[in-house]
């Protein structure tokens, strides 16, 4: 196998834990001299088994590294086959997958070789490239290493569409079970402070994001919930991202056991209770309100569900609720609201539930909460009194 | 984030389905913005469901046409898979996205190619001797002169095959995809056999 290929197979596989589910940018492009457009419908190019979509190039440009997080495939005290791309060759082989509409944009992360500095070098370097010589104008989304200078941090983000920074961990003390090197507050909070500077000065117009790595150290909802409603609140973050720890061979951490299963169902409420408090504006508060004593999202319950049975403004009546109350109401998310609400102003009133139905509301998970045409669906406990 | 229907966008797309009438468009005409738009009557529901079907087949070719590449500045593809009437949008997607390179695109229909204006047409001349012929006539493009060497189908299918997690490979979640879009999963196939879903000219 040639080395090229060689190399992506090495650094794709290192970089697949890393998430990202936008790859588009409002970066309006124009002339004719360009090759790309960052295009704002999303397009996924393949589709994993577990159903992820593949759109961006994603890779690494090394797995060489001097930190020693215990979870991570690219720890330095792993014996793994450690490559680094050239810039030019980086370059060349995104663009020739880019123009044959194999890839939607570049993903670029990487391990720090030597320092971060060093690497970081070599990463503008191949951006530089494909800005300036292949013209490219398409979605590139850029990770900013830990313990980055702010200099090179503005150069990543004149260059990038979006740029991210994985917190991984809640806090310091979680970061310090896991790795002896890496500083949280010198090495992350204070890059992520530089991120929010610069674009505040009008740098990447899609915005910085981060990743948590879940079931690492124990840590519970309530500390990665809490961190990102910090992170959402001090460095305006466009979203977060939650990876379900992978014990991976290699590493310190690769006979933990771990539950897939388990896993990935709190990671997929993670993301209900982001979804929520980003999209639906429930408080933070109130989110907290749900977790157990242990700081835990319950897991036999969705978390609307249990923020609606918390809640005493249901039911509500269809035809008389705002779009915000509306949203509250589990199995009604943002389109099917938006089309209640606009159905209204032609005076159209919902009278059954397949009028709901049609609009796109799951009548399963919203009935016991809604009126509809005077009507109710109530348990038979409460009808027998 | 959520893309609104709107009534010009589903009376365009539905103008290109292959079964629509004008007899049907005329009456999605008269139905008001808002019911429409908002799915009020069944009627509603059918154009937008015929628009989302039209949208649907351009999609799929927008995320998996391979496109081949000529040095002489020409990016060619071939599907035979394409229902209704997308391939102008389709050619204005990649004119925008490449606008100094030739696009050229095999359907049922004929060969397109598109330029600035208008959409040229090539009924029953297949795709290679449009493309030879243009070849012959256009110098080398630099840019496509570099990307030409290597094999990038094989770089794809090394790619694609790294982002596989093999703790996630769950059949429930694959299952719980939309439809539309199952055909094209690299579920226990490989991403080669995935490209076989298109026919990518050698």
């Amino acid at each position: 196998m040639g080395s090229l290929e060689r190399k992506i197979e090495i650094l794709g596989d290192a970089s697949k834990f890393d998430v990202c589910a936008s790859m588009a940018s409002p970066r309006d492009v124009s002339g004719t001299r360009r090759v790309g457009n960052p295009d704002k419908i999303g397009i996924c190019h393949a589709f994993a088994p577990d159903g992820r979509c593949i759109s961006l190039f994603k890779v690494l440009m090394t797995n060489h590294c001097i930190y020693d997080c215990k979870y991570c495939v690219n720890n330095s005290g792993n014996a793994k086959t450690k490559v680094m791309f050239e810039p030019v060759e980086l370059a060349r082989a995104f663009m020739g997958l880019y123009v044959r509409n194999y890839v939607e944009g570049l993903f670029l992360s990487s391990g720090v070789w030597r320092s971060a500095t060093d690497t970081v070098e070599r990463m503008i370097e191949a951006l530089m490239l494909l800005r300036n010589k292949y013209n490219f104008q398409g979605y590139m989304h850029i990770k900013v290493l830990p313990g980055t200078n702010k200099e090179h941090i503005k150069q990543l983000m004149e260059l990038a569409d979006r740029v991210s920074l994985n917190v991984e961990l809640p806090s310091a003390s979680r970061l310090s079970e896991v790795s002896s090197t890496k500083n949280y507050e010198t090495d992350i909070i204070k890059c992520q402070k530089f991120i929010h500077n610069f674009i505040k000065e009008g740098l990447v117009p899609a915005g910085q994001t981060t990743q948590f790595v879940i079931g690492t150290t124990g840590e519970s909802d309530y500390e990665i919930v809490e961190r990102l409603h910090w992170e959402y609140t001090n460095f305006d973050l466009k979203r977060g991202y939650f990876s379900a720890f992978t014990p991976i061979k290699g590493t310190p951490l690769e006979n933990t056991k771990v539950s897939e299963k388990r896993s990935r169902k709190r990671e997929n409420f993670l993301y209900r209770v982001d979804w929520l408090y980003r999209r639906y504006n429930y408080k933070i508060d109130g989110i907290f309100s749900i977790m157990d004593d242990n700081g835990m999202i319950p897991s036999n319950i969705d978390p609307k569900v249990s923020l609606a049975l918390k809640d005493d403004i249901f039911p509500l009546d269809v035809n008389e609720t705002s779009y915000n109350e509306l949203l509250r109401v589990p199995g009604i998310g943002e389109t099917s609201a938006r089309r209640i609400i606009n159905l209204r102003k032609v005076n159209k009133k919902i009278q059954h539930y397949n009028d709901l139905q049609r609009l796109g509301v799951v009548i399963k998970r919203a009935k016991s909460f809604l009126i509809v045409n005077g009507r109710r669906q109530s348990r038979i406990k409460e009808f027998f009194g | 984030m959520f893309r609104k229907i709107e009534k010009k966008q589903v009376l365009e797309s539905l103008s290109r389905h292959k079964d629509v009438t004008i007899d049907f468009l005329n009456q999605i005409k008269r139905i008001p913005k808002e019911i429409l738009e908002n799915k009020g009557n069944d009627l509603a529901e059918k154009a937008i469901t015929m628009s989302q079907e039209v949208d649907s087949d351009l999609h799929a070719h927008k995320a998996f046409l391979r496109l081949s590449v000529s040095p002489h500045g020409i990016l060619f593809a071939k599907s035979d898979k394409m229902k209704h009437y997308n391939e102008e949008v389709l050619l204005k997607f990649f004119q925008k996205r490449f606008p100094r390179l030739i696009i050229l695109f095999e359907s049922n229909r004929g060969v397109f190619t598109i330029n600035q204006d208008s959409t040229l047409v090539v009924p029953n001349i297949p795709l290679e001797e449009v493309l030879k012929e243009l070849e012959e006539q256009l110098p080398l493009n630099p840019l496509l002169t570099d990307l030409n060497e290597k094999n990038y189908h094989k770089l794809w299918e090394c790619f694609a095959q790294s982002q596989i997690i093999q703790g996630r490979r769950t059949s429930k979640q694959a299952v719980s995809l939309s439809k539309k879009w199952r055909r094209a999963v690299a579920e226990d196939r490989s991403p080669k056999k995935l490209d076989e879903f298109f026919e990518t000219p050698s």
